[in-house]
């Protein structure tokens, strides 16, 4: 009777186990640091373009750098389809987010002070919705 | 089956309160948004081509919106799938004496 019990047992912890892969992947601190430093940085950088766009390549270039980062970073990761389209949208210079805006500022090179501001707002939703996902997904001490 | 009663009633309105919070929020922002940019084309702040791409940054936002909105949803499945699984698992142990 013990080795049934025994085996029930086993069954019963081997079903919970499989059915506990989970179908969205975990929160991640680096992701969520990667998210909310480069809402920052990304806003602080539009706040310069009324100026010449050459005037600040070398930032636009390290500020592309660390959003591909990021981008590559949630891409990497398993189940994390949802997170890694939105980076997507974000820096796609097709789409009107923080890609769309660098695009637009080097081909005009410089854009007006209400049309950065209303795009800031814009582009700080943006960075919300990334930051939201990631700060409601599952977190492993939960 | 009381269990996964109990679960699903405890469980299905946050996730319904997920998606429809989501929904309203977007509806909300989208429509103060298009009334000051309104405002703004009118009084010549912004030309008619900023007001497209305006237009089209909110829509892209949207998207996002609804992405996060899909994504809390499984997040709030697993949660739901994990609490099923302790529930069943515990009144087994429990059934079978252990």
């Amino acid at each position: 009777m013990k080795v049934l019990y025994k085996t029930i047992l086993a069954i019963l912890f081997g079903c919970a186990v499989a059915s506990c892969a989970p179908s969205i992947a975990p929160f991640s601190q680096q992701a969520y640091r990667y998210a909310t430093e480069l809402k920052v940085e990304s806003l602080s950088l539009m706040d310069r373009a009324e100026n010449p766009f050459l005037d600040h390549l070398k930032h636009v270039e390290k500020l592309k750098i660390d959003l591909e980062k990021a981008y590559e970073f949630a891409k990497g990761r398993p189940r994390n389809e949802h997170s890694t389209k939105q980076w997507e949208i974000l820096l796609d210079p097709d789409r009107n987010l923080i890609g769309g805006f660098l695009f637009r500022w080097e081909s005009e090179r410089q854009l007006s002070y209400p049309f950065i501001q209303q795009s800031q707002l814009l582009i700080a939703d943006a960075f919300d919705t990334v930051i939201g996902l990631e700060s409601g997904k599952i977190r492993f001490s939960d | 089956m009381s269990i996964l009663t109990d679960q699903i009633r405890e469980n299905l309105p946050s996730m319904r309160e997920v998606i429809l919070d989501s929904a309203r929020d977007a509806l909300r922002k989208s429509s103060q948004d298009l009334a000051r940019w309104n405002a703004m084309l009118a009084a010549g702040t912004i030309s008619s081509q900023e007001y497209e791409w305006l237009v089209d940054s909110r829509i892209s936002v949207i998207e996002m919106e609804a992405l996060k909105a899909a994504g809390l949803a499984l997040a709030r499945i697993d949660e739901f799938r994990a609490a099923i699984v302790r529930s069943i698992t515990s009144a087994a142990l429990r059934a079978v004496g252990v």
